[in-house]
Order: C-alpha cells, then sequence, then structure tokens
C-alpha cells in the first residue's frame, strides 16, 4: 500500500488558516514525488465544517479529531491526538507549517514519537532518500537534512515554499473521535494586538525601513520617500519594531501583515524569510542595501548596493523636483 | 524562584557565508559572534523576573566550544550569578535533538522552577531547542512569549503568544514552565559596569558533553551549499544621481505610481 503523508491543518475562529493551504500544496508535490497519499488532519471540536471546508478546499482527503479539548489549539491535547493517530497509521512524514503554531508543538510531537524532526524546510530533493531544504544564515547557505532512516518524520514547511492551486475534486471526510485528558496548559482565548488600522493594505507603494538604517533618526529619510509617492505608506521589518521605533501595525512579515503593493522599497531590510514571507508578492521590488550578499537581493526586482544615507536624499530630491511632497498619515 | 536561560552564541547575519571543509555546515572561521538576540530577551526578562520578585538564582547556560564563553559572560552581565558551559565542539553542526538531550542531562536534576529559551537561534531557525528540553524534562512550554506574568503563588504563569498578522493567544501554564521568548518582548538593558567586571573574573564551569550520557537524535545533516543567486535582481550601478535616474526611469516604465 502506498505510503501515507499527514499535513496539519490549522485553523482559528473557524477558518482554516491560508498557511494551510500552502501547506497541502507542498504535500500534494511530495506525494506526487514519493507515490504516496496526502492526508489532511484537522483537529477540532466541533469538527465538520471545517473538515468539509479544508477537503472542498484543498481537494484533498481530510481525517478530522473530534475532542473536547480540541476546541481551540492546545499544545498538549494535539501532541497527544496527533501522537494517538500517527501511531496508528504510521504516516511516513507529518508535514506541519513553519508558523508561531507549528513552532509550539512540532519539535514536542517529533520527541513524543521519538521521529525525526526538520524545520524551516522550503523544498525537497528527490533522491534515496529524499533530502529537504532549509535555508540557514538568512538564506546565505542550504543545508539538505535527512530524517533519519525508519522512523516516522515530523517536517515544518515554511510559509510560501509551494503554491496553492485550485481543487480538482472534492476530498472525503472521516471523522475519529478521541478521548483526551484535559491538559494542564490552558488556552485562554485570543487578543488583537495594536489598535491602528491596517493601513498598509491600501498603500500602492511602500517603502519599508529595516536594521540596516542604522539609528533612529535616519527613519525620517526614509519616512520622507514613502511621503514622495501619492499612496505611499511607511514600515518596516521586525527589528525596528521590536526596538520600538515604529508601533506593530507598521510591520510586515510573517508576524505583522502581509501586503502586495504595485512597488516595494526594502530600505536595509538584510531579507530574512519571515520578512520576504510578507511582501515577495508585490508587483515591482526595490532593494537598497550595502551587503551585496543580502538575501532580500534574491528576491528584489531592482538592486542598489548604495548607503542609504547618502542615496536616499538624492532619490527624493530627484523625485521631489517632480512634485510637491504630501504629509503620510504615519 | 530558580531560573535557568539558555543562550546560544552565533554568527552576525550580515557575515559573509563560506561553506567549511567537510561540506556540510558553514564555515566558522572569519565569522564574528554575538549572543543570540531571542536569547538576549529571555536574559532580560529572567533579571526582570528576579527583580520584581526580590529573590532568586539567575544560572546561564551555554552548549559549545571554549570560543562561546565571551556570549555566555556577554548575557551573564545582564545580571546573571551562574554559569555553565557545556563543551562540546561539535554543538554548533549538532541536531537540535541532541542538543536538547544535553542540556535536559543537566537540567533534570537541578529542578529549575522557569526555563527561559529564544523562540529561535538567528543563525539556524529551526525553532526546536527550547520546546524540546521542555519535553525532556517533562515541563509545560509556551513559545513565541511577549508577554508573561507570574501568579502570586509562583504556582501558575499568564502567558501572551504571538501569532500571524497580530494575533494573540493566551495561555496558562502550571509551574515549573518553559518558555520561549519573542523579541520586542523587552528592550535588553545595557550591562552595568559592576556586572561586567564581576562576570569578567568568573571562572566558568566547562561540563564535557561525553559525561552527560548518551543524545538522541532527531536528523542528519547530509551536506551544506552556497545556493546560486537569483538572476531576476537587476543591479543599478554608478553613482548616486545616475543610479536614482536610471531607477526613476524603470519605475515609471513599470509601475504607474509616480
Amino acid at each position: 500500500m502506498a505510503r501515507e503523508i499527514f499535513a496539519i491543518a490549522e485553523h482559528r475562529d473557524g477558518e482554516v488558516r491560508p498557511e494551510t493551504m500552502e501547506l497541502l500544496a507542498f504535500g500534494r508535490g511530495l506525494a506526487e514525488a514519493m507515490g504516496a497519499r496526502l492526508t489532511g488532519v484537522i483537529l477540532a471540536c466541533p469538527a465538520q465544517k471545517l473538515a468539509r471546508q479544508l477537503a472542498a478546499q484543498a481537494g484533498t482527503d481530510v481525517l478530522a479529531i473530534e475532542s473536547k479539548p480540541l476546541a481551540v489549539y492546545n499544545a498538549e491535547a494535539y501532541i497527544a491526538a496527533l501522537a494517538k493517530i500517527i501511531s496508528e497509521r504510521k504516516p511516513a512524514y507529518v508535514l506541519v507549517s513553519h508558523t508561531a503554531t507549528g513552532w509550539d508543538f512540532a519539535a514536542r510531537l517529533a520527541v513524543a514519537l521519538q521521529g525525526s524532526c526538520s524545520t524551516g524546510i522550503t523544498g525537497f530533493r528527490k533522491a534515496d532518500p529524499i533530502c529537504f531544504l532549509r535555508p540557514i544564515c538568512n538564506g546565505k547557505i542550504l543545508a539538505e537534512v535527512a530524517p533519519l532512516p525508519g522512523t516516522v518524520s515530523v517536517l515544518s514547511i515554511m510559509p510560501g515554499a509551494a503554491n496553492p492551486v485550485a481543487a480538482k475534486r472534492k476530498g472525503r471526510v472521516e471523522i475519529s473521535h478521541f478521548d483526551l485528558r484535559d491538559p494542564g496548559t490552558k488556552n485562554l482565548g485570543y487578543a488583537k494586538a495594536g489598535r491602528g488600522a491596517m493601513e498598509l493594505g491600501k498603500a500602492e507603494v511602500i517603502v519599508a525601513a529595516g536594521r540596516g538604517i542604522g539609528e533612529q533618526d535616519k527613519l525620517d529619510l526614509v519616512r520622507r520617500l514613502a511621503e514622495c509617492f501619492d499612496k505611499g505608506a511607511l514600515a518596516a521589518s521586525r527589528p525596528i519594531i521590536d526596538a520600538g521605533w515604529l508601533p506593530l501595525e507598521r510591520q510586515v512579515g510573517q508576524t505583522g501583515q502581509t501586503v502586495h503593493p504595485r512597488l516595494y522599497i526594502a530600505c536595509g531590510i538584510s531579507g530574512a524569510l519571515q520578512h520576504i514571507a510578507g511582501m515577495s508578492g508585490s508587483e515591482l521590488i526595490l532593494a537598497i542595501n550595502t551587503d551585496r550578499d543580502a538575501n532580500i537581493f534574491n528576491i528584489a526586482h531592482i538592486g542598489i548596493v548604495q548607503n542609504l544615507h547618502q542615496f536616499l536624499p538624492v532619490l527624493i530630491q530627484k523625485i521631489c523636483a517632480r512634485k510637491t511632497p504630501r504629509p503620510s498619515n504615519s | 524562584m530558580r531560573i535557568l536561560v539558555c543562550v546560544k552564541a552565533v554568527p552576525e547575519t550580515e557575515s559573509s557565508f563560506r561553506v567549511n571543509a567537510s561540506g556540510d555546515f558553514y564555515e566558522e572561521a572569519g565569522l564574528k559572534f554575538r549572543v543570540n538576540e531571542y536569547d538576549l530577551c529571555a536574559m532580560e526578562e529572567a533579571v526582570r523576573v528576579k527583580e520584581k520578585l526580590g529573590a532568586g538564582k539567575i544560572t546561564v547556560v551555554s552548549v559549545g566550544p571554549k570560543r562561546v564563553e565571551e556570549q555566555l559572560k556577554k548575557a551573564m552581565s545582564l545580571g546573571g550569578g551562574y554559569g555553565v558551559r557545556i563543551d562540546d565542539s561539535a554543538a554548533p553542526a549538532r541536531d537540535a535533538l541532541s542538543v536538547a538531550s544535553l542540556l535536559a542531562a543537566w537540567a533534570a536534576p537541578q529542578k529549575f522552577e522557569l526555563i527561559l529559551c529564544g523562540v529561535m537561534s538567528e543563525d539556524l531557525q529551526r525553532c526546536q531547542v527550547g520546546p524540546m528540553l521542555a519535553s525532556l524534562l517533562n515541563y509545560p512550554c509556551a513559545t513565541t512569549v511577549v508577554s508573561f506574568q507570574i501568579s502570586e503563588d509562583r504556582g501558575k504563569i499568564f502567558c501572551e503568544r504571538e501569532l500571524e498578522q497580530g494575533a494573540r493567544e493566551k495561555v496558562e501554564l502550571p509551574v515549573p514552565a518553559l518558555l520561549t521568548i519573542q523579541t520586542g518582548i523587552n528592550i535588553p538593558r545595557y550591562a552595568s559596569l559592576s556586572n561586567v567586571l564581576r562576570v569578567k573574573k568568573m571562572e566558568i564551569p566547562a561540563l564535557p558533553a561525553a559525561e552527560l550520557g548518551p543524545t538522541r537524535s532527531c536528523e542528519t545533516l547530509l551536506r551544506a551549499y552556497v545556493p546560486e543567486r537569483s538572476k531576476k535582481c537587476e543591479f543599478l550601478e554608478g553613482d548616486a544621481a545616475s543610479v536614482a535616474d536610471r531607477l526613476l526611469e524603470k519605475i515609471r516604465s513599470r509601475v504607474k505610481v509616480l
């Protein structure tokens, strides 16, 4: 019988997460390469509606596990339920999204299963054994890793590693009811961080600052460039938000916002994978950085290796020579 | 409260990286190392917990060769009382479970009440060692923690975890527990001169990894290489004025935003 691949779905507030569709697309590619069967696994309570939604959207058969402690995400309940179903069905691979939720349970699930664990995977290479690709050092080096032979392998897949495709058929749904103990750790619910309106989604041009700008007062230069565009907005990568230089609602990336402007100007941004996950869909990407090896140049369309503090004033002056800047809402 | 902070020495991400002679990891020679940023935030949280409770003992541990002592001391200079290095020259390229096994074998008898790790290391970004250590010690665990409070009876921890798109998840854990700390939770303080001098003089005990018993493993590292650069990026070279002119021309021809 063909081996099975499990892809574990994520859901919140009654909706399957978009990262799950990418995960299933990756799983489909892997299943085709190794002649295996892909099954989407969803843990929920109630489970039926979500399981049907997943089976219809992804076009894969879905195994749903229903149990009271699975009503909201809970790592301990997830690990207990998954360990049980995995030991019964013995899939070759268990795919998890490399997201905050995936980080929370994937490694612990692997330990519980005495299995292999490879995280942050962006691709695979068909070989014997199949090996998996993990970018390290901010994408400057690519490592190839393989699971330990004879073990079930938990893999966490980077968001954006595969593009979802439209479902060709509706998958079948199978629901199992598990009796799970109440976990010691409790999920007390969800909250939304930051009150600011998510303005970035409406911007035509996003000018984003990264660690490479150096000092806080240099942010002004980046802001002035954003103000040169009619529908321009100032944004930033994580280090700028962490330093408190800009509020959270300005953050682009996996833990911030996903944006698709017509023009994205990355100023002093190295191109951490978490940042790229939030902006790689931009129509035209311009990167300005002094590090020619920076990963951002792997996804940029136009690259400029210049010192921002010298280059931006020249650029701003040339744009403004043709028009009067308008104050931005930042 | 007995607090453990796990720290890792990582190369500066802005460095230029090469592959090592055995072709399976990055070459260390020529790289500058610093404390993993996430771990520094974890260290700062440990110091804040101790300050708030008015008592406590902070131990800092790192697994690695002699050179990691510098980063271990750097983290300790924020306010750590004790430091231990698990001496292992193979550590940088080890898989996460074998690192977690070493940490667990050393930490288990010490009965820490709170263990803080960074969410991930900046060089490998696996997000595995912290949660695996929790599993091996049978501690509850919360990851990507952006704020937490300890209950008055010190029996529970309330955390907020950071999820995607600005969402937060609230979690309650019983003590002892392990948390992985997300950057942005604090801005780590500058070490005081007295702390820097105190730590500088300290002898850091080195525990040979081999004495910690057998380790488990979770993957095999096959090879590492410098990926081919994407060819889609067109670099504009020259002086600032001419680059700016050509850039504006390109922007105008491709997207109508000016």
